[in-house]
């Protein structure tokens, strides 16, 4: 028996075909068209942390958007893990090195079912910002040339736009970029027309991490399929609070953090759609990555045989713990439902606009729709400087994070060159702890 | 005298000004306090979230759980230097 990602138990009973994910799959896809709001009070029960205090006041949590808290079965998993399974995985022949080897293999399933992927397609890296260097480094440095262009976007994190400006610096291709709307939204109309034949690549993140604005990977997948160019999304923001299917998504790289999403740190993930990976190169290489690398006498040189995918990518000693880790985090999210996450923080985001409305001096930025918004506030209070406001958040023991977030263009584009103050928000949040929030930002109003 | 004797960290918040945060030792926060306090002038109590003043034309927000938001500084250097006169001075 298994307990699938709408927290129903069920049996994993094979279908006519013997194919076993196709029924749980089924089921899933059934029990989501009713969805049910999530209660965050019995999530609260499951990490320790948030029963703290900070400058003598309980701990009100809400800088998601740079890390998650911990739930106490990952924190168990990873003890487990050390105290009783850890080896070195994959070319050790004995049983505990077979019993790690399972474990970490068993969490790149794991991964792969929750955006939908094969194991092939994921590989483990340290974090999203890792994931997007490497497709930069290893994609890029190998296929882009003077004369072609890449796309991004005014809304990016500094690492999808500082790597690509490394890299353009070497191999001199054009950067474009995408700006924004007025209301927040992405330009797709300015997309469109600045992609030409010699677009290559169109980078960008699914959900900014300053204003939360969700951007139709979709559609510009389409656009940019239809000409010619692969689609790589930033989901570092996303994956953690919503539904994700690759194949649906049809992006042909997509890049996650897991101590975003509940796991430990030092765990990240990049996956790329099989036929393009089988196509890379790795640029970190070594142990790991090759079958054999044969002297050849002949031509006095070596000859590299590469590992198959995605090992050659997996360099040296992976992360084991965190990949496992990672996993039971997943598994945590996947009981609650992703469909519940994403529905549960609109309706955070609905209160917090709703409350911060009746602030005078309050500047909010970013889009008002929570249906294409994740839950992501970022925002200014008169003339008070983030930190300002940040430093007396923190007194009462809420923590908020100020400055640009790593998004100083788009700091630049909302026209808040010093920064913002962001909160975001997770599963474990409340109605309370927002208001509680709303009511100093209140009395902050009167100084600000 | 070195100002980590009094300074536990420091962090330079991002955005177009130069803001710092000092976080500051907990086992001198009282005479930290005390002497930052005492050299500001153009004090105000804001709110009771925090006192703003300037020290030396620069502007110093003391929040009573031993944060420092100093504004103003062009660089670290210039930061230490300012931190080690406001600790080394006499009252």
């Amino acid at each position: 028996m298994r307990i699938n990602n709408t927290g129903i138990k069920c049996f994993p009973f094979p279908n006519r075909n013997g194919n076993k994910r196709f029924n749980i799959v089924k089921m899933e896809f059934k029990f989501e068209e009713k969805v049910e709001m999530l209660d965050p009070m019995e999530i609260r029960r499951d990490f320790p942390i948030l029963k703290k205090t900070i400058n003598g006041h309980k701990l009100i949590y809400f800088d998601n958007a740079a890390t998650t808290q911990k739930p106490l079965s990952v924190i168990r998993v990873i003890a487990k893990f050390y105290m009783e399974e850890y080896a070195n995985v994959h070319r050790g022949v004995h049983t505990l090195s077979q019993i790690a080897s399972e474990r970490y293999e068993e969490a790149r399933e794991e991964v792969a079912r929750f955006i939908n992927a094969e194991r092939e397609e994921i590989i483990f890296l340290r974090n999203a910002s890792e994931a997007l260097n490497m497709i930069a480094y290893t994609w890029g440095l190998r296929e882009l040339k003077p004369e072609d262009e890449i796309l991004t976007t005014l809304m990016e994190h500094h690492s999808n736009i500082t790597p690509w400006i490394n890299l353009s610096e070497i191999l001199k291709f054009k950067i474009k970029y995408v700006g924004l709307t007025e209301n927040g939204t992405l330009n797709l109309k300015e997309l469109e027309e600045k992609m030409t034949d010699k677009t290559r690549i169109v980078t960008l993140t699914h959900m900014s991490n300053v204003i939360g604005t969700i951007n139709p990977v979709k559609e510009i997948a389409k656009i940019a399929h239809e000409n010619n160019a692969l689609i790589i999304v930033d989901g570092a923001q996303s994956v953690p609070h919503m539904p994700i299917d690759v194949k649906k998504m049809d992006c042909d790289f997509l890049a996650f953090s897991g101590h975003k999403m509940l796991g430990p740190t030092g765990i990240g993930v990049l996956y790329v759609k099989k036929d393009v990976l089988e196509e890379m190169k790795p640029t970190i290489s070594g142990g790991g990555t090759i079958k054999n690398v044969r002297w050849m006498e002949s031509e006095e040189t070596c000859k590299i045989d590469w590992a198959k995918i995605p090992e050659r990518f997996e360099a040296g000693t992976p992360n084991i713990a965190g990949a496992i880790g990672l996993a039971e985090a997943i598994r945590y999210l996947r009981k609650i439902g992703m469909e519940n996450v994403r529905k549960y923080e609109e309706e955070l985001l609905k209160y917090t606009f709703k409350e911060m409305d009746q602030l005078d001096k309050i500047k909010i930025y970013g889009p008002r729709d929570p249906e294409i918004r994740g839950g992501i506030v970022s925002f200014n209070i008169g003339k008070l400087n983030p930190h300002q406001t940040a430093l007396i958040l923190d007194q009462y023991g809420i923590a908020v994070r100020s400055g640009v977030h790593c998004a100083e263009p788009l700091h630049q584009k909302i026209g808040a060159e010093n920064g913002s103050v962001r909160a975001s928000y997770y599963i474990y949040n409340t109605k309370d702890e927002i208001e509680r929030m709303i009511q100093i930002l209140k009395k902050i109003e009167e100084i600000a | 005298m070195n100002i980590s004797e009094y300074v536990k960290r420091i962090i330079r918040g991002c955005g177009k000004e130069a803001d710092y945060i000092i976080i500051l030792k907990i086992n001198r926060l009282d005479e930290c306090l005390k002497r930052i306090i005492g050299k500001m002038v153009e004090k105000e109590n804001l709110g009771g979230f925090y006192i703003k003043g300037k020290i030396e034309n620069v502007e110093v927000n003391v929040f009573k759980n031993g944060r420092l938001l100093v504004r103003g500084i062009s660089g670290e250097g210039e930061l230490e230097r300012f931190l080690l006169k406001i600790f080394q001075d006499k009252e």
